[in-house]
């Protein structure tokens, strides 16, 4: 059972260590690093197939808004979301270091669009804040892995723990780190649950 | 060294089980959107409420006064002409909107965001050092998030020692490195 257990942790530890060091070094740098702002690069007019108002469907606001973008230089990017708003519709489509800000006026032949870029550390930390909920394509096999990742966490932790309860020699210290980390964690929760100082 | 690296690398793990686990949870609420379960609570009282100083420094008075704790930005703080004040109270899963007049009557408006938003507002924490535990939580943030790191470099040494396994797992975590950089450029 060792060996198996063992082989999980580390097979599944080398097979997430790339994965796992980008959101470890983003994750950082969303804490500290103060974030990295992305300015514009373009603006331009392309020609779009023309939308309809509040009510025109959704799928025709997003691929009108898909294929300005396109024509304005982000090729493949997943729509995030779009919304009417002061008589127009506003969309982002975006790909991870670069995204395009839409506008479709209701009956126009042309969107306004504006191009922003990421610097390459802002780019990367973008990809912290792929997820499932707006992901396309591409996108989506990347949320995918974060799924797989979360879970592996999980694992790591669980097949850890029982590596150290496998090992013959003393193990006072590691069951106190590990008490009175689990007991911090969890009065940490249960502050925020009841609201008591 | 192996194995003051290897105790090390066990240690550290001990410490930080329970934010791995915590993490590993919260991604993947944050991936799918999980929310929680709102409620709001609409309460009362007078308390001695400061006429002078700046707005959040007497916000923060009024907050302290109340019993609530959290941070109060200075965006968020709006005069009333009779001298009162309107302020944000902000905790990880909780915000109060506090209306207190100039007699010191204030009313104030708890929301609970519910238990999916207490697990993923840990997630990562970290800068809101208004209490003692915010700022510990902080700490502990910083502490297992360099201990991923460690962990990352002594797990592929660790592996690297193991002669019979070497090749299968350095082959496995190359390939898996490979596939990430390849997604990541697909996408950027």
């Amino acid at each position: 059972m060792y060996p198996l257990i063992r082989d999980i942790h580390a097979y599944l530890g080398v097979a997430l260590a790339a994965l796992l060091a980008i959101y470890t070094w983003t994750g950082f740098e969303i804490v500290h690093g103060g974030g990295k702002r992305p300015r514009e690069i373009a603006r331009s007019e392309p020609s779009v197939t023309p939308v309809g108002g509040a009510n025109d469907a959704i799928a025709r606001v997003e691929a009108a808004a898909r294929a300005a973008a396109e024509q304005a230089g982000l090729a493949g990017g997943a729509v995030v979301r779009a919304r009417f708003e002061k008589g127009a519709w506003r969309a982002r489509v975006e790909r991870v270091s670069q995204y395009a800000e839409v506008t479709l006026t209701p009956g126009s032949s042309s969107a306004e669009v504006r191009l922003w870029r990421y610097p390459a550390r802002g780019g990367v930390t973008q990809l912290h804040h792929v997820s499932l909920t707006d992901a396309r394509g591409a996108r989506f096999a990347w949320a995918i892995a974060i799924d797989v990742l979360s879970v592996a966490l999980i694992a790591f932790a669980l097949t850890g723990v029982l590596l150290f309860l496998a090992l013959k020699r003393e193990r006072r210290l590691g069951w106190a780190l590990l008490a009175a980390s689990t007991l911090y964690t969890l009065g940490s929760i249960a502050h925020l649950v009841t609201g008591a100082p | 060294m192996r194995r003051w690296l290897v105790d090390l690398h066990l240690y550290l793990g001990l410490i930080s089980l329970p934010y791995v686990v915590l993490f590993g949870v919260s991604s993947i609420l944050w991936n799918h959107d999980v929310r929680g379960t709102r409620t709001s609570e609409v309460w009362e009282r007078v308390v001695a409420a400061p006429h002078d100083g700046k707005p959040r420094d007497r916000a923060v008075a009024v907050r302290d006064a109340l019993g609530l704790h959290g941070l109060v930005h200075e965006r968020d703080v709006r005069q009333a002409p009779d001298g009162g004040l309107r302020f944000r109270v902000i905790y990880p899963a909780r915000r109060a909107t506090v209306e207190v007049d100039a007699t010191g009557h204030a009313r104030v408006n708890e929301t609970y965001y519910g238990f999916a938003e207490v697990i993923r507002a840990l997630h990562g924490f970290h800068g809101w050092d208004v209490s003692a535990w915010g700022y510990s939580w902080m700490l502990f943030t910083d502490l297992s998030v360099g201990a991923f790191a460690f962990f990352i470099v002594t797990g592929v040494w660790l592996a690297w020692l193991r002669v019979n396994a070497r090749a299968p797992l350095l082959g496995t975590g190359a390939l898996a490195a490979v596939v990430t950089g390849a997604l990541a450029a697909w996408i950027w």
